[in-house]
């Protein structure tokens, strides 16, 4: 008698009786025995994503980038920035800058936002003449110094267009606020631009800064590689290498 | 109407519920039968924790009905020796201490009419625990030796020879009833 649940060939044969409470024991299910259906399936459900969005995973990446590319700006004040350029540039120097913050999703209608921010930037530059070691330590260690970067953008913007003298834009209001007049912009650049030689916008901590202590546990000091429990303690981070 | 599955295990590992519950109703039978052997009357919900287990990591699943036969059993019959270790019951008894009418009447059964599926796991559950599980691993959830051996923890040679041990006992516990004093000739007669 062929048992219906197993399709094994090497069991020993057995007599009738025996062949018939097997067969029972691997009847075809009681309704009573499916029951908890409908609690596995939704179960299933839940753990995981519709099939339909199998590209989930990979958009998520994606925005994830974006989104810590908009911070990115949005911290170090580049959409302000940006905001400016599009009121200030000549057509020429728009598009280099439309084309060089563009991929960072930098929102175009912050010209308000970005006054404000513009505003304020220019009141904490002048609490201070120049970047000091300490100021730029104590930036450093929440990032760069962003004053310096936007203003570095700027300036090189400023230069890009032909050094225009226009009262009414934001960009050069603010480095008129920042050079403490317009006639003044010209030098105030200059020396901005030796501190930020490159003519795109920087972000790297200005020269004078300090580098940040790091506190990632370095490979040598892990007793076991790739062990969680291992990698977080912080225990040998941070100590200089002699 | 909807389309039958071709492949079910590959459809549930990309996601497709439907595809989820055939196996549901394809290996829980037998997955709850085996822990009614081995765990007793917790045997329901152990099977739904297995099941939620499988639910949470069937999308990294990979490989062949067997083996997906065999994950299911892995996973049953290591939530159901925590199921035991929690309450500290002994597995063959649980079933086997069914109050003794109602399996006194199903054995009687088996000279008369077909028998049901509760009582024959109940016979099997009286089995010393390594035969009852060979049996019900090997013959009810149809695992071949090597899958077997390697849920049970046992070389293949020793799963071979409990199950041939379990059926064999099961055959003498079989006429044994049958030779009880209230069970006429004509029922022993029928089953031979």
């Amino acid at each position: 008698m062929r048992l219906p649940w197993s399709a094994q060939d090497d069991l020993p044969p057995v007599d009738a009786a025996v062949a018939r409470l097997l067969a029972a024991a691997s009847a075809s299910p009681a309704q009573d025995e499916l029951v908890g259906e409908a609690a596995a399936c939704a179960a299933f459900v839940a753990a995981g994503p519709d099939p339909n969005l199998r590209s989930a995973p990979v958009d998520v990446r994606r925005f994830a980038r974006r989104l810590a590319a908009v911070s990115f700006a949005t911290a170090f004040g580049l959409g302000g920035v940006a905001a400016a350029y599009a009121g200030a540039l000549p057509e020429s120097s728009q598009r280099l800058a439309h084309d060089a913050l563009g991929p960072l999703g930098v929102p175009d209608h912050a010209d308000d936002h970005a006054k404000d921010q513009a505003a304020k930037r220019a009141d904490r530059k002048k609490l201070r003449a120049t970047p000091s070691p300490s100021a730029a330590n104590a930036s450093a260690s929440h990032g760069p110094d962003v004053n310096g970067a936007a203003k570095a953008g700027l300036c090189n913007a400023w230069f890009a267009s032909g050094k225009p003298k226009n009262e009414s834009s934001t960009a050069f209001g603010n480095l008129t606020t920042a050079a403490g007049g317009p006639d003044k912009v010209e030098a105030f650049c200059a020396d901005v631009r030796k501190d930020h030689p490159s003519s795109k916008p920087s972000v790297r901590p200005s020269r004078t800064a300090k580098p940040k202590p790091s506190h990632t546990p370095r490979p040598e000091h892990s007793a076991e590689s790739g062990r969680p429990s291992h990698a977080g303690r912080p225990s040998d981070a941070g100590k200089p290498t002699s | 109407m909807t389309a039958p599955l071709v492949d079910p295990l590959r459809a549930a590992a990309g996601g497709d519920e439907r595809a989820f519950g055939v196996l549901y109703r394809e290996l829980q039978p037998p997955l709850v039968r085996y822990l009614r052997v081995v765990v007793g009357n917790d045997a329901e919900d152990v099977a739904a924790d297995v099941w939620l287990e499988i639910a949470r990591d069937m999308r990294t699943f990979e490989g062949d009905a067997a083996g997906f036969r065999a994950w299911v059993f892995t996973i049953g019959r290591h939530r159901g020796i925590d199921q035991l270790r929690r309450h500290a019951r002994r597995p063959a008894s649980s079933m086997a201490e069914v109050p003794d009418t109602r399996s006194l009447d199903d054995t009687e059964s088996l000279a008369l009419e077909a028998i049901s599926t509760d009582a024959a796991l109940a016979l099997i559950a009286r089995l010393p625990r390594d035969q009852a599980e060979a049996v019900m691993l090997r013959v009810v959830a149809g695992l071949d030796v090597a899958d077997a051996a390697r849920i049970l923890g046992k070389r293949a040679g020793a799963v071979r020879v409990n199950t041939l041990r379990g059926l064999r006992r099961l055959e003498s516990m079989l006429p044994a009833t049958a030779t009880r004093p209230d069970v006429t000739p004509r029922s022993r007669a029928t089953l031979f």
